[in-house]
């Protein structure tokens, strides 16, 4: 019985030895210090000080995210300025997941030293809870990167006369691309951005009379081109302008007024008349593949999609040179001045937040903004721009801001600005087949809406 | 005082399984029901507001209902068709035909993807414009015939419905294995006294069996109501809410800051689990000896 006794101890020690081995904690998570890898946080803060900053930054602009193109060598050429100084590592995040990841990190204790927005409502619960550290005296002693801010950005992001995230200093107004052979072919001559939607419902007319699908639409994932097309088309109705104006901060919840109902009754005529068999349940892949292979003749759209016009993996070769960009109809461009952007949080170790605002400044240079928008298009109201820059830039983005300099009528949000999150992300596109196919009106399509964004209403 | 001694070596054993089980069963499932009462949107400490979650959830709009009904609906087709048909083929390969083998390998392939590429490859399949089921209708002189079908009314719900039916794997091997384990003096019995091919399929083996197939019943419907990627990966819940579900009423207030709601819903899966579970074990007399 005594070995038997001894024999079970020893078990049961094993046993237990096993089961407590994940509690040997060397995380360090609770000490509240966001992750950087620049040294041990056991070191001694005077041998840190000496040592390069290491910053590891988990961000969605990596691997196959269309922003990678641009943000990574970006990342490498800070890294190249500051290379005795300070180090970017970008951890790679699924676009979907990033969010997620952010909000984890930070009930972790874990947040790392730059973060560029993340769901609206923890950096809301965050600035609320001062946990972000305030950018106003760095920008105040920047003189220059502070004037060369958007306004309406710099009011958005400031509460009790902090700054929290980083202003925009680039508005890149979404209208919509088209294809020039296609309207040649229907004879439409008029610029877009100088019809109005009687014009512009006349144009799809007529390309349809020519058996040319006219529109690119969806309503799978978030119904991204025909969410857009739906925003320009209210934009220009009585009452929009104050619901969709572009530095609105606040969420909008009744969608029975008369624009938004006239706005769904034009989408469904749209879905039902002037798109493609499959745009219901369509992806984005399958709404931008139909433009790309010339199975329609216009797709609302950023400018960030320019660069799949001469990738010939997406479209045929060629393909570039007979698009065509424009403002939405009524001279509508698309953009927001009212999200958040890169923040810092509080806590972290004096070396570190110098490191995450010398990126924050390096990437406002004026240099780094002008290459962003010759990669990716879009205005800086508030940067000189070099001689150069309009000769760097792809044709149909200088197309896009030749439209903007003489066609702008009005910068308004999109709907999925204004709407919560269920709404943008489910009920809107959920319920367009049963519109699209006349199972619900346009009255009762506003109606439903109006009931789910209240459903979850704070 | 010697089993007094027993009984404490007995209970340091256990106490490993236990805490492991405590930690990873037990403390999320007594969170979520505690939290369900409770209004906590994930960033700020959770309140108790009563039963708030669970009205809001029941009595907003029409969707529980439907969500309730789509899972009866479905629920009702998995304990017959679903896993009539893992039965069938349970019994098909327990008679060991040519090319039995062959057949049950391929049977169990789908058990080796998972299901949320399932769910992209029936996408694929009822895709309208690429998919092989439109194209074979097309095919044979439907040249008209245009159904998208994730995303038409009513034709989701039975989209949904064919992503599943017939993947009955986890019920054939139950059944197949309690066959299997029948012991070959009782054929050999019944055969002496004369006893048919389906006499003994209706008297012999299905009642041997009968628990494995109140075990996959037990398995199908409680997978309905759990059911997630299928529905989520592909209609998301429509057109409108024809192929709704509680557990994407769960994911809505997960993705709105809502967890005490979705820890509601959760709750009612929970409930609706172990409802299925009495029910079952009573029909089926789980508890009681086979033999």
């Amino acid at each position: 019985m005594k070995r038997f006794k001894i024999v079970s101890m020893l078990c049961l020690t094993m046993a237990l030895g096993l089961t407590g081995c994940g509690s040997n904690n060397d995380g360090g998570s609770a000490s509240g210090t966001p992750s950087s890898s620049g040294e041990s946080t056991d070191k001694p803060v005077e041998t840190a000080v000496q040592e390069k900053v290491v910053l590891k930054i988990p961000h969605y602009k990596s691997g196959q995210n269309v922003g990678a193109k641009f943000f990574l060598p970006q990342v490498e050429r800070f890294n190249t300025k500051y290379a005795d100084k300070y180090e970017i590592q970008i951890e790679e995040v699924p676009n979907d997941d990033y969010n997620d990841k952010i909000k984890l990190l930070w009930q972790q204790k874990e947040l790392p030293a730059l973060i560029e927005k993340g769901a609206n409502e923890l950096v809301e619960t965050l600035i609320e809870k001062d946990e972000i550290y305030d950018l106003k005296p760095f920008l105040d002693s920047k003189p220059e990167l502070k004037a060369s801010l958007i306004e309406d950005s710099v009011a958005f992001n400031t509460r009790d006369g902090k700054i929290y995230t980083m202003p925009s200093s680039v508005v890149r107004p979404i209208g919509l691309f088209y294809n020039k052979e296609m309207f040649a072919d229907a004879g439409i001559t008029k610029p877009i951005a100088q019809m109005n939607f009687e014009e512009f419902d006349q144009a799809l007319q007529a390309l349809k009379d020519k058996g040319i699908t006219p529109l690119s639409l969806m309503t799978g994932e978030n119904a991204w081109t025909t969410m857009l097309l739906a925003s320009a088309f209210m934009a220009n109705e009585p009452g929009a302008e104050e619901v969709l104006k572009s530095n609105r901060a606040d969420k909008e919840f009744d969608y029975t007024s008369q624009m938004w109902v006239k706005a769904f009754g034009e989408v469904q005529k749209w879905l039902k008349e002037y798109t493609t068999d499959n745009a219901l349940g369509a992806a984005y892949a399958d709404s931008a593949n139909n433009f790309l292979n010339e199975k329609t003749a216009i797709i609302a759209n950023g400018t960030w999609m320019v660069g799949d016009f001469s990738d010939t993996t997406k479209a045929p070769e060629g393909f570039d040179k007979k698009v065509g960009v424009s403002l939405y109809p009524g001279g509508i461009g698309l953009a927001t001045t009212a999200e958040y952007s890169w923040w810092i949080p509080k806590g972290l170790k004096q070396e570190e937040t110098e490191a995450a605002l010398a990126f924050i400044e390096f990437i406002r240079s004026p240099e780094e903004v002008e290459a962003y928008m010759v990669a990716e298009g879009g205005q800086a109201p508030n940067i000189q721009t070099s001689a150069e820059f309009t000769s760097k830039l792809n044709p149909i983005l200088a197309e896009m801001n030749r439209s903007v300099s003489s066609d702008l009528k009005m910068i308004a949000q999109s709907m999925a600005d204004v709407w919560p999150d269920q709404i943008s992300s489910k009920e809107f596109s959920g319920y367009l087949p049963l519109l699209a196919q006349d199972k619900m009106t346009p009255e009762q399509f506003a109606e439903h809406l109006t009931k789910k964004a209240q459903q979850f209403k704070k | 005082m010697k089993i007094k001694w027993l009984n404490v070596w007995i209970a340091a054993f256990l106490a490993p399984t236990v805490l492991v089980l405590a930690l990873f069963y037990i403390v999320p499932i007594g969170t979520v029901l505690v939290t369900g009462f409770m209004e906590w949107d994930g960033l700020r400490a959770p309140e108790f507001n009563g039963l708030n979650n669970y009205i809001h959830l029941i009595t907003y709009d029409n969707t529980f209902f439907i969500a309730l009904r789509n899972i009866l609906l479905w629920s009702l087709m998995a304990a017959t068709l679903h896993v009539g048909f893992g039965t069938l083929v349970a019994f098909v390969l327990y008679k060991k035909h040519i090319g039995w083998r062959f057949v049950r390998g391929v049977f169990m392939v789908p058990m080796v993807i998972s299901a949320a590429a399932w769910a992209i490859i029936y996408k694929l399949f009822f895709n309208d414009e690429i998919g092989i089921l439109n194209h074979m209708i097309r095919s044979i002189g439907f040249s008209d015939f245009h159904v998208n079908w994730f995303f038409d009314s009513p034709a989701s719900f039975f989209a949904i419905t064919l992503t599943w039916l017939f993947y009955a794997v986890y019920v054939t091997l139950i059944v197949y294995n309690d066959l299997m384990a029948i012991p070959k003096e009782v054929h050999e019995a019944a055969l002496l006294d004369g006893a048919s091919e389906w006499g003994m399929i209706r008297h012999i083996n299905l009642p041997l069996v009968k628990k494995a197939i109140g075990t996959g019943i037990i398995l199908s419907v409680t997978a309905r109501i759990a059911g997630f990627e299928e529905v989520a990966l592909t209609s998301r819940g429509g057109p409108g809410n024809d192929t709704y579900n509680i557990t994407l009423m769960l994911y809505d207030g997960i993705v709105n800051y809502n967890y005490g709601y979705a820890n509601a819903a959760a709750t009612i899966m929970i409930l609706l689990g172990i409802l299925v579970l009495l029910l079952i074990n009573r029909v089926f007399k789980m508890n009681e000896s086979t033999y």
